[in-house]
Order: C-alpha cells, then structure tokens, then sequence
C-alpha cells in the first residue's frame, strides 16, 4: 500500500520533528564532552560544535589527569565500569533465568496463581519504601559493595519486568505447536526447552534489553548498597567534581556517551531479533 | 538446574521424571522465583513493622533491634496522616504521573502509528526514536540540568533572558522535570505500543482496509481494540515507573527549589540519609506497601476479568 | 592546554578549573617557579634541616613544615613507627574525603616539593586511599556506612557541623586517650586556635576529642574594592543613598549597598547586589548569621530552655530580611554551591559576598603566566562581618559553618594508627603547609597558617587580617546530635519562603514546629544539655560603632 505524496511528507514532517526532539539534548551532550572547560556555558558564547574540539575530557576520565588540567581523579572510570558491566550482566541473568522459567511454569501449568500478583507489587514499591531494612540485611549477609550484592538486588527489581514481559509472550504461544510435540513424545522440558523457547528467543533478547538497560541505568540502588569498589558508572558520575567545587560538565559528558554505549551496543547486537520480535505476531500463522 | 540431563528423555533419574511431570517441571520453575521473593519480602515486612511503632533512629547509638526501648505506639503513623510534607511529596508524585504518562502514551500511540508500515529510512529513525530510554536517567537528568540553566542553550536558542530561570522557578521546575520525564519515556511506550500494533495480523489490517475508511479510523476501530492487553501493560509500567521517579528529580532540582519539586522517593531518600528518620520512613514505606498492594490487587483482578 | 592561558575575559562560574591549570604548573604565586629545586637543598642528604626527621623537602621554606620527635607531626610519626613494630599498624588506611579538598593531600606543592600524601608514605610506608563524594552529600554517605557498611573507611571527614550526630549514632572514636597519649598541637597557644575554646569547640564534642578540624569556614566578608573606588560608584551611590559607599557595618548598610547595585551597570555588565549564599544547604550559613546578630551580644537559635527562637518576632523580622535579600542575588543563586558563588565575583557580577575563603586564593592573583586569575584580580578587599548597631555599639557576627571535620570511623580496625594519620594531618606544621596549596579547599584557621608566607601569597595581605578578625567573631552554627534534622528542616522552610510559596513568618512558624518535634524526640539522647552546653560557645566581643 502507497501512501500519497502528501501524507508521505507529512509523516516525514513528523518523523523528523520527533527525531529533531529526541536529538537536541543527546547532541548537545555530545558535543558538551568534546568541549574544553571555557565553552561549557553560555559565558563565552554557546555553540552546538566545540570551538576547540579536544579529547582531554575522556583522557581524564581514563587516565585521571589530562594535560592542562590541575585537578586529576584519584580514581579513574576504568573500576567503575567494570562494576557496572559485572552487576548489570549478572542481575540480568538473575532476572531472566528466574523470570522466564516462573513465568513459563505460571502460563502452562497454571501453577502459583498468587504469583504474578506477587511479582508485580515487587516492581510497585518505590525502592525507598523498603530500602532500609534491605541494607540492614546486605550489611548482615556482607553484602555491601560486592558484586554479587548488587547484581543479587538488580535481579530482583528486575525481575518482575522480566517476569511479566515473558508472561505476555509466552501466553502467545499457541498451545497447540506444544500439545502437538507432547503427542509427539517429548518431555514437558524438551517442549520448553526446544520448541517453545526457540519461539520466544525474540521476546526473550528484548526482554533481556529492557532489563539491561533498566540495571545498567540504575543510580539508587548502587548508591545505597555500594562504597567504593564497586561504584557503578551513574554513582561515580555524581561524585565527579572538580577540586574546586565545580561540576565538571565536559567530563560528565563524556562519561554520559560511556555509559549510553553499551545499551546502544546491546540493541544493536539484537535489533534482528528485536525487529523479529516485534513482528511477533506474524510468525503465529 | 534441570538442564543437566533433562533433555534426554530416555535417561532415568529424578531430572528425566521431573522432565515428564508438568507440574514437577512447574514447581522447580517457580522456585527461584519463589525464593527471591521471599527473600525480599519477608524480613524487611517484619523490621519495618517493628521500626515503625518506634521512635528509633541511628542516632539512639543502639542498635535497631533494641528500638522497643523507643516504643512509641501509632505516633508515627499519625504523624504521616498531618505531615503536610508527605502530603505534598504524595501530590507532586502523582501530578508528574497523571501528566507524563498520558503525554507519553499519546506521543508514543502517534509515534508508533507513524512508524506501522514501511518507508524509506525508518530503520534509522526508529533507531533514533529508541535512544533516550537507553540513556541512564542519571545522565539525562544532567542533560537537562544543563539544557534548563539559566544560561544554558534552551534560554539561548528560545530567545528568552538568562534570568528567565527554570530549575529554581517554583512552577517551572516541576515543568522542566516532566518534560525531562517524557523525553526519556516516551520511546519505552513507542516501542511496546509499536510492538502491539505489529502484533495485530496482517490479515485484519488487511480485511480493514478492504472494508474502505481512512487509515486513521482503521487505526481507532482495528487496531487499537485488539491491542488493548498491550496498552494496558505499557501504562501500568510506566505508571509503575513514574510514581518511584528519583534519579531525574534529585540531579536536576535535588527537590527543589523549597520542596517544590520533592517527589515521594526523593522524600524518602532525604529522610532516610539526612534527617535520619528511620521509624518514619519505615511507617510510611509500609502505609504505601499496603496502599498500592490493595490498588494492584483490584486492578490486576480487574484485568484478569477483562481478559476472561 | 596550560601555556594557552589567553587573559580571562570571560571568567565563567566553571571555567575557573582554567586558572587552577595554572597554578599547579608553576605552584600558585607567579614567580615562585624560581626556587625549585634550589641548590641550597641539593646538598643536604635527605632535605631536611639540622635536627630535623621528616617533613616536606625540595623547596625553599620547607624547614618550616619539617619536624622532629618534640612536634605533634614527630610524635604522630614515632608513634606509628612504634605501632609497626608491635605489628599493629595497617598496610593502607582509606579516607572518604570532600572531593574539592583531595588536590590539597594529593598534589604537591611549592614546586618541587612532594604532596603531603607522598610525605606521609614516604616516613610511615602506610598507604593512604581517598575516596571523594561531594561536600553537599558526603554525610549521607558517612551515615550509610555507619549504619550499613563494614568497615569501609577509616577516616570519615564531613562538616564539622555534624559531629554530634555520628558520635550519638556512635559512628566516631572517642580519641581523648590518644589526645592525651600523643599530644596533638592543635591548641598551642602560639601555632594552633586562637583560644582555647577554640580548641574545644573545633575538636570536641561533650568534652572528649571526636574531630579534627581541616578547615577554616568562618564566613569571610570580601568585596571589590576597586568597584566601590569608582568615583562613577561613589557618586551615584550619595546621590540615591545620601550617604557615602564605604564597607557595610550592619545588615542595614549591606541590604543598601545590595539595593544600589542591583540593576546597575558600571562597565561590566549588570550586576547584581551581593553574592551571599541563599541556595539549598549552603544559605544556611547566611540566615544563621543574620540571626546571630539580631540581638545584642547574640541572638540565639535556641533560648535558656533550649526552646527555638524562630518564631519570635525577631526570628520572623531576620527570615523577612533574609527573604528579601534575594531580591539582590543573581537569577541562579538558588542553585548555586559556593564555586558557581565565587564565580560571579570574579566576573564582577556582584560588588560583595559572605562566602568561604578560598574565594580569593582561586581568583584573585596572578598564574604563573602573568595572566590574572579572573577578572577580579586586584580589585578584591575584604571587611569585618556587619553586624547590629545598638548603644553605638556593634556586633559583628559571622558564622562557623561546614568547616570539613574528620573524624575515626568506629568501624576501623586500626583507630590509633588511623587517628596518628590525623594528627599528623591537621597538625600546625602540615596543615599550614597544605592550607597555602591551591589544590583543595582547606582553607587557614590556625595561628600559624596565617603567619605563613606561603598562605599570605595564596590568600593575600588582607585576608591575614580579617579572617582572623572574623574567626574571633565567628557564632557556631547548630552542631549537637539531631542537627542534620534540624538544618534540613529550617533550610526547606526558607528555600519554600524565598521561592514565594508561603511567608517568611508562616515559614518559621512551620520550622519552629518541626524543631520543636525533633527536640522532643531527641530528648533522651540529652540534647537539651548540648544546646545549653553549645550557648557558651558564642562570641562576646562588640566592637564600637
């Protein structure tokens, strides 16, 4: 189906307002981090290209001094990322593991009816309703600035988004393609495992997406259950000022297009199945 | 768990039986999950309960457990009920929920309309479209820190005074914080409200456009009807989301300016670190456990319903 | 980067980090490159002068700072070498530290001199790790891991304001025993505070020795002379005013002063009228020293009952003013720290500031380039705090507020080792030392710091003068347990006044509540007794109109 000439401009007209929305503060962040100190704010004159281009903001961030620039980190983003690279992973695989197995268990064999219930008031709190008496309990199991500490709470944020996300796409599986393997003599785990997962491998990579993201984008969490080993990136960027007081916007900036990779990077690495996912509905026929 | 050997079905053992029996298969499933919960739930229900008939802080110098020598009845509770502070913190919340997430279903709605059928470069701005969800909220608050400064680009390229202030003005704040809202979530309702309409067969489309009318009415009467669970899951998430709103308030306003923009997690994070008010917090953390426990209970059964 | 240093035009809030390239290229006091590594040195095996076991080395002056077994620096060192050997001395002691004040340990300073850090290591082999979090934060943090964490930190540091609430908590160690052991210098009569309640009221807490005072945030009073010298300036302020612009003796004459300039453009662009702090956490310490000086000689927080006075109509009148004043503080001010506040004096936007210190040793001067440091340079002056006239008399008052404290985290498995790194920190000799490197925001306190030449060259002529002067004049802020309550709660009350959503006097009336509420609730810990005890450390001095 062609859609007019007009109606095609007019979708373009949208599209691209949208696009100009959704760019305008990411370009502006962008070109901030490649901005030396002198052109951070309107003082001197507001440009959207750095007038003095530079990479000393990342070689900061990375080396904890750069040349020209008194002030220098003590520590560098280098710790940082890998905590939040280490936590996020391992909290998805938390959340995932548990949440497509459960939610599987929930749709097929009707088992736990109160469980999805359940979940999804976990999701509801805000964290800060219940955070204390979890970092009494982190602080007695010891695990305050661990890894595991905070991927053990990432998972379980997580985990009713991934639960319910898998609710939905496991519910569109038709029951038939399992009964007709079941008459065909596999077990209830080979149907799973086999026919069924396969199926919603594309809900399953989005759903791991979302559920990245939402790890690797947490802040409140990290800041109430790390120290300092185990700062992630968003923590670390809070604490990222200069030995003068100022906030260090250059640098933060780069650090904010450090942090948008790998979420960048992870969708880019499933957009098949993303696209695949989203078409889901058509490999029903 | 069961992965080891369960794939074979020849084999014996308990894993085989388990591979058999659906409901086995069903128990170990639901386990991990069960656990995780309880592990969450629990504990905190109990030490919240006990701290909050308390006066208990950590400046007592004793440790939590002996908050009964502080007992204090309902006198937080009934605190909470006269605290124009809570009150206040409850209204903002829910006043950026009731703006942001309807701004962001309809933009999102629109969005995903744009993006049903193919045209060319759609790949790419679809690619666009998703970034901001994908930045940490932590940076976007920044963003927007920096974009609303007085002497920032906004002011500069809308033509207004440097003067003309937005995170310290008392309404503007709380504008400046919603709009920051919308920009990031807006791509999370496009994305799962894309998802739905795709969802809907081809076939149907199809038929719609066969039975004549505008791709707009097709849109309202096909579409929208059969995407409903979808909608519903996307507005309840980001409802969800919206009501814990922290990272983007606390880098932008820090809650400010006053306790202008002091949403109820912001509230509570300040409570919780710098008055140090640990029985209070935990009164009020339970009262809004119980609260939304009683608003998702009626409103999952009411989904549960509409979809039977 | 650094040999582009083109003269600031455009000082901007942020772009000061520019000026501060400078200084650590060439140490902050221009020609001072000069005495690097000066022969004179060169020959003497380790550096150090006759007589001497450690200390700095490397640069002209640095006998000064070097110490030997009589000093408390000595005693601390000895005292971990004694410690060592009985195999009770750690191999690392971590400090969570206020970001800003990390370069003043870390980097060194003169030219060719180690940093302090390196000095430390050096004679003690004991490593030191400094974790940073923002000033403004930096408590919550020290609380979490007083409540949650494991050990984490050694050394706390925060605002000293906070001290009564970590000891009540019982996140600090009671130090009395290696006070009495070691003897740390800090209240010596020629080197250390001015008085020996000084010393009190900076490194104890209910009479036992809890903090160590690494800051000297006795709001100073700074203004651009060189504005106010305008014939241009003076003319028209006596004709708006009838009067003549001189330097402000009571609130009466800064609230002028700020009415005048607000709006006026003498050559710089508009200005505002004062650049005192009126933003969230840090305009505290601008309300609080109004109020000090609301009554003659002090007007307390707090009456003989410890019942809170800020709903008295003096109270109100001082909200009111306070309020008012905003009205002359630029646009932003609401979201400033006091970096962005130092900022718009040295791009002459405001003509006078209440503010920290280290105002001038970041902006006023030279880089080693000869540039100025911002526009200011030279302009700058600075003046007593102004105070109420009454009976022809005056009470200036100021006000002692954050002021970076640390403190032994009662989580630390090695406190005595722990509290001799202190002692050696914030004795006469290293502080004095590291309060002259630009680095950091430690600003001078002690006697000795502003015998220093080395912190006259940062902090300039005039500041020896009145910081001192404003030191002795200085009112505590609240620091018993339940003050982080009790400043977050009047704070939001003024921010909500000053924002225009309720009125200074309903504003008082709701923070007088609140106050009341956390004293209740705090009675058991005796913080009744600590407001009575806090009362007797307020300054009596009037000085004549």
């Amino acid at each position: 189906m062609k859609l007019s000439p007009s109606a095609l401009t007019l979708k373009y007209f949208f599209v691209l307002l949208a696009s100009a929305i959704v760019l305008y503060p990411l370009l502006w962040m962008v070109t901030m981090a490649f901005k030396p100190y002198p052109e951070w704010t309107t003082v001197a004159g507001l440009t959207w290209f750095p007038k003095n281009p530079t990479l000393q903001n990342f070689e900061f961030i990375f080396y904890g001094e750069a040349k020209g620039l008194v002030v220098s980190l003590d520590r560098t983003i280098v710790g940082p990322l890998i905590a939040s690279l280490v936590t996020s992973i391992c909290g998805t695989l938390v959340a995932l593991v548990s949440g497509t197995l459960s939610s599987y268990a929930v749709v097929r064999f009707g088992l736990a009816p109160m469980l999805p219930l359940s979940v999804l008031q976990l999701r509801l709190f805000p964290p800060l309703a219940v955070m204390i008496p979890v970092m009494v309990m982190w602080a007695f199991i010891g695990a305050v600035d661990t890894w595991w500490g905070l991927s053990l709470i990432y998972g379980i944020v997580t985990l009713p988004f991934a639960f319910w996300l898998m609710k939905t796409f496991f519910e569109e599986v038709p029951v038939e393609i399992e009964d007709a393997a079941r008459v065909a003599g596999c077990s209830y785990w080979r149907v799973f495992y086999r026919i069924t997962l396969p199926i919603v491998k594309p809900g399953l990579a989005t759903c791991a997406l979302f559920v990245f993201i939402l790890n690797w984008s947490d802040y409140l969490l990290a800041l109430m259950l790390t120290q300092k080993d185990w700062v992630t990136l968003p923590v670390y960027m809070a604490t990222l000022t200069s030995a003068m007081g100022g906030q260090m916007y250059g640098m933060k900036a780069a650090l904010g297009i450090i942090a948008a990779i790998p979420p960048v990077v992870f969708g880019l690495m499933i957009q098949k199945h993303l696209v695949r996912g989203l078409t889901f509905g058509a490999l029903k026929q | 768990m069961s992965d080891k050997s369960a794939n074979t079905p020849t084999k014996t053992g308990y894993w085989a039986k388990v591979a058999q029996d659906g409901n086995k298969m069903g128990f170990w499933f639901v386990l991990p999950t069960v656990l995780l919960l309880v592990f969450i739930v629990v504990f905190p229900l109990f030490m919240q309960l006990y701290l909050s008939v308390t006066w208990w802080t950590p400046l007592e110098g004793t440790p939590w457990y002996m908050a009964w020598e502080v007992f204090s009845w309902g006198e937080n509770y009934w605190y909470q009920l006269t605290d124009p502070r809570m009150w206040g913190a409850l209204w903002r919340t829910v006043l950026i929920m009731i703006i942001a997430v309807p701004a962001q279903f309809f933009l999102g709605m629109a969005l995903a309309y744009l993006f049903i059928e193919k045209f060319p470069g759609r790949k790419i701005f679809y690619s666009i479209m998703l970034t901001p969800m994908m930045i940490v909220p932590a940076v976007v608050g920044l963003m927007f820190y920096l974009l609303f400064q007085g002497t920032g680009p906004v002011n500069d390229h809308l033509g207004l005074p440097s003067n003309f202030s937005w995170l310290t003005d008392v309404n503007r704040a709380m504008i400046s914080v919603i709009i920051a809202d919308i920009w990031q979530w807006t791509p999370l309702m496009f994305l799962i409200l894309l998802a739905g309409m795709l969802g809907v067969p081809s076939d149907q489309l199809l038929a719609a456009r066969l039975l004549g009318g505008s791709n707009w009415q097709n849109f309202i009467k096909i579409i929208v009807p059969r995407m409903k669970t979808v909608i519903l899951i996307a507005l309840v998430l980001r409802a969800v989301e919206c009501f814990k709103i922290f990272d983007l308030v606390y880098i932008m306003t820090k809650g400010g300016p006053g306790v202008q923009t002091e949403t109820i997690s912001v509230f509570l994070y300040k409570l919780t670190f710098a008055e140090l008010e640990w029985a209070y917090v935990a009164a009020i953390g339970l009262t809004i456990l119980f609260v939304l426990s009683v608003i998702a209970a009626k409103g999952l059964s009411y989904m549960v319903k509409k979809d039977k | 980067m650094k040999n582009n240093n083109r003269p600031i035009t455009n000082q901007s809030r942020r772009s000061f980090l520019k000026s501060t390239a400078a200084v650590s290229a060439a140490s902050s006091m221009g020609g001072l490159g000069a005495f690097v590594a000066s022969p004179a040195f060169a020959g003497s095996h380790d550096g150090l002068a006759p007589g001497m076991t450690g200390g700095p080395t490397g640069f002209e002056g640095a006998e000064r700072f070097q110490y030997n077994n009589t000093m408390s620096e000595g005693r601390a060192i000895e005292g971990i070498k004694a410690l060592q050997a009985a195999g009770n001395a750690p191999e690392r002691i971590s400090m969570l530290l206020t970001d800003g004040a990390i370069g003043q340990i870390t980097k060194p300073f003169p030219d060719g001199a180690p940093s302090a850090k390196e000095v430390w290591e050096r004679e003690t082999g004991i490593t030191i790790d400094i974790i940073g979090a923002p000033a403004e934060d930096i408590f919550k943090k020290v609380m979490q891991d007083v409540t949650t964490g494991d050990g984490t930190f050694d050394v706390y540091t925060g605002p000293w304001n906070s001290t009564g609430d970590l000891v009540s908590s019982g996140g600090a160690v009671n130090c009395s025993d290696f006070v009495a052991k070691y003897g740390p210098d800090w209240g010596d009569p020629e080197r250390g505070t001015p008085t020996p309640e000084m010393e009190q009221l900076l490194y104890t807490y209910e009479g036992d020795y809890y903090s160590f005072s690494m800051d000297g945030d006795f709001q100073t009073w700074f203004y651009l002379k060189g504005i106010y010298d305008m014939p241009e300036v003076q003319d028209k302020f006596m004709s708006e005013t009838g009067v003549a612009l001189d330097v402000p003796n009571t609130w009466e004459d800064v609230d002028r002063i700020s009415a005048f300039f607000t709006g006026k453009d003498f050559g710089n662009g508009t200005m505002y009228g004062n650049g005192n702090l009126m933003s969230p956490f840090w305009g505290l310490a601008t309300f609080y020293a109004r109020f000090a000086s609301m009554e003659h000689p002090n007007y307390h927080y707090f009456d003989e009952d410890a019942n809170p006075m800020l709903n008295t109509d003096l109270g109100k009148q001082c909200a009111e003013e306070h309020v008012r004043s905003f009205e002359w503080s630029p646009p932003d001010a609401l979201t400033f720290t006091w970096a962005e506040a130092y900022g718009t004096m040295w791009n002459l936007i405001i003509p006078q500031t209440a503010i920290y210190t280290n105002i001038v040793k970041f902006g006023d001067g030279y880089n080693a380039d000869g540039s100025p440091k911002s526009k200011a340079t030279g302009m700058i002056n600075s003046h007593l705090p102004p105070g109420r006239e009454k009976d022809g008399m005056i009470n200036r008052r100021s006000v002692l507020y954050y002021h970076i404290t640390a403190w032994v985290s009662s989580k630390s498995k090695y406190p005595e080792a722990t509290y001799l790194f202190l002692q050696w920190l914030s004795s006469t000799r290293t502080y004095t030392w590291m309060t002259g490197n630009p680095g950091g925001y430690f600003d001078p306190f002690q006697q000795a710091n502003f015998k220093e030449p080395l912190v006259e060259l940062t902090y300039h002529d005039y500041s020896m003068e009145s910081i001192p002067a404003t030191i002795a004049r200085s009112a505590p802020s609240i620091n018993f347990a339940g003050q982080t309550a009790l400043d977050n709660a009047l704070d939001e009350e003024l921010q909500a006044a000053i924002t225009g959503q309720k009125s200074a006097s309903a504003a008082m009336d709701a923070a007088q509540k609140k106050w009341e509420r956390i004293i209740k609730r705090n009675k058991r810990n005796g913080i009744e007794d600590s407001i009575k005890a806090s009362r007797k450390t307020w300054p009596t001095i009037l000085d004549p109109a």
